[in-house]
């Protein structure tokens, strides 16, 4: 089991605000991986990073062994907090957007997804709510077979009756050989999914552990854990 | 890859420029037949008036909305919502921004030669190409007919947005860089480098016109048909080669990569 991801080193600034500070952290293949911190600790400025969305301010971040370039993007299937298709489209030129772009892409999977979600593919997104549009592009991205999934915040948007289905093509569509790193505030709804768990605080990884292991060791659940660890009293 | 982009890109913009470019067209010959009409009954006349300024509405939109469409694009594209997908895809940004540069590039075109075709429509006639040449008689040298100086005017023009949509991508580029007013500062990049492009095609139209031999001291500069034609050509290049310097400034720049919010 090799690492897919790594960040060396990796400083992140906003003129005179540091965002990220010394960011060293391997995430390995195979593994389902959660990034937890409170609101504004860096975890959605990690993943841009590991997008090309943003520009470190020093250091450097692998992907599979390379530099983040157009090959490590074949490679990446990422679900950001916002909505970022064109309104103009319809579900349909969504995927075919995708067909046309990534190799890995498996259109029947996004159409048996869509039709589980019943959302229609002649629909255009100008029509649907924010919470439909985020599950056409999960659906979109998880319909990718990619090395690595980077989930930020996927059930952000989503009913409480659709966040279990959610969940669950997530782990289904989730190739066991890939890499999953996802974050969220709703940490009882994916604890029992998560290999590996890693805590962010002010820009700083504060705590990298095998989820079992940091259960037994402190002795509760990770959401437990969690509030313990950033309680704000 | 480029060629999907390319497609990409072109539909986006291209699902509204169409209805303007063939709007023109199609008022163009509305106009020109109800002028006709409108020589035996006033009712067409009246008719007439009001389709002409639909049809300069038309065409004037034409020209402009594929230059603003284009930085539009350029900038929701690279830096707004969706730019989350434009630089997730497994594309270089090499290709990125030349997508962007070849999308203005064909609409700007496309523009023009709709354009000229609803001019055509509208006030071609037997006696068009004499007209002209009795309004531009001391324009036209040996070298350059009628049809010669207005297509050296076209290119004049088209090579000068090109070089407007370069100054304003470079920009849009660097004025996004900083972490505050990045529209602001975009567009203080724009007069700035707007301003720098006039003083270089100034200074260089002066020794031209030094070197053709105009007499710039006197109050009313005469101009032959040769001197002429030599100041278009010299604009048409100054315009190119700041065109081509701005685009690979703009290019480099991007390379360094972004910062979207």
């Amino acid at each position: 089991m090799g690492v897919i991801l790594e960040y060396k080193g990796i400083n992140k600034n906003f003129g005179e605000k540091q965002i990220l500070k010394d960011i060293n952290l391997q995430i390995d293949s195979g593994k389902i991986v959660g990034l937890l911190g409170k609101n504004g600790s860096g975890k959605s400025t990690l993943f841009k990073l590991a997008n090309d969305l943003l520009t470190p301010s020093s250091g450097e971040i692998f992907i599979d062994g390379r530099t983040v370039s157009a090959k490590t993007k074949a490679m990446v299937s990422y679900l950001p907090e916002r909505t970022y298709l064109d309104p103009s489209l319809k579900v349909v030129d969504a995927i075919n957007l995708f067909a046309d772009f990534y190799e890995d892409f498996d259109r029947e999977k996004a159409e048996k997804l869509l039709a589980d979600l019943q959302l229609e593919k002649d629909m255009r997104l100008s029509k649907m709510s924010k919470g439909m549009k985020e599950k056409v592009q999960l659906v979109l991205v998880m319909s990718r077979r990619a090395k690595i999934y980077i989930l930020d915040e996927p059930l952000g948007g989503v009913d409480p009756a659709s966040r279990d289905y959610i969940l669950q093509t997530i782990l289904k569509n989730f190739d066991k050989e890939s890499t999953l790193l996802i974050s969220t505030h709703m940490i009882a709804d994916i604890e029992k999914i998560l290999d590996d768990v890693v805590f962010i605080d002010d820009g700083k990884i504060i705590l990298h552990e095998n989820v079992d292991k940091l259960r037994k060791k402190e002795k509760g659940t990770i959401d437990e854990i969690f509030r313990r660890t950033f309680y704000v009293g | 890859m480029l060629g999907k982009l390319l497609k990409y890109d072109l539909r986006k913009n291209m699902r509204w420029l169409w209805i303007l470019f063939v709007g023109s067209i199609a008022a163009a010959g509305i106009t020109r037949g109800l002028s006709e009409l409108g020589k035996s009954i006033a009712f067409f006349k009246v008719l007439g008036i009001l389709f002409d300024s639909i049809f300069y509405a038309l065409v004037a939109n034409s020209i402009i909305q594929p230059f603003i469409r284009g930085f539009m694009n350029f900038t929701k594209s690279l830096y707004g919502d969706e730019s989350y997908l434009t630089h997730t895809l497994p594309v270089t940004k090499g290709q990125i921004i030349n997508s962007k540069y070849i999308t203005s590039l064909i609409e700007i075109l496309l523009g023009f030669i709709s354009v000229i075709v609803a001019i055509l429509i509208r006030y071609a006639s037997a006696n068009m190409t004499a007209v002209l040449q009795m309004m531009l008689s001391g324009l036209i040298s040996g070298s350059f007919s009628v049809w010669g100086v207005i297509t050296l005017f076209i290119v004049l023009v088209v090579v000068e947005f090109l070089m407007f949509i370069s100054i304003i991508y470079f920009s849009i580029i660097l004025g996004y860089k900083f972490n505050e007013k990045k529209v602001l500062k975009s567009f203080l990049f724009t007069a700035l480098f707007s301003f720098a492009s006039s003083t270089t095609l100034s200074i260089v139209m002066v020794i031209v016109m030094l070197i053709a031999g105009i007499d710039l001291s006197s109050s009313t500069i005469v101009l032959t048909s040769t001197g002429f034609n030599c100041i278009v050509l010299t604009g048409i290049l100054v315009y190119a080669v700041l065109s081509v310097a701005f685009y690979f400034l703009a290019k480099s720049q991007f390379k360094k990569g972004v910062n979207v919010d």
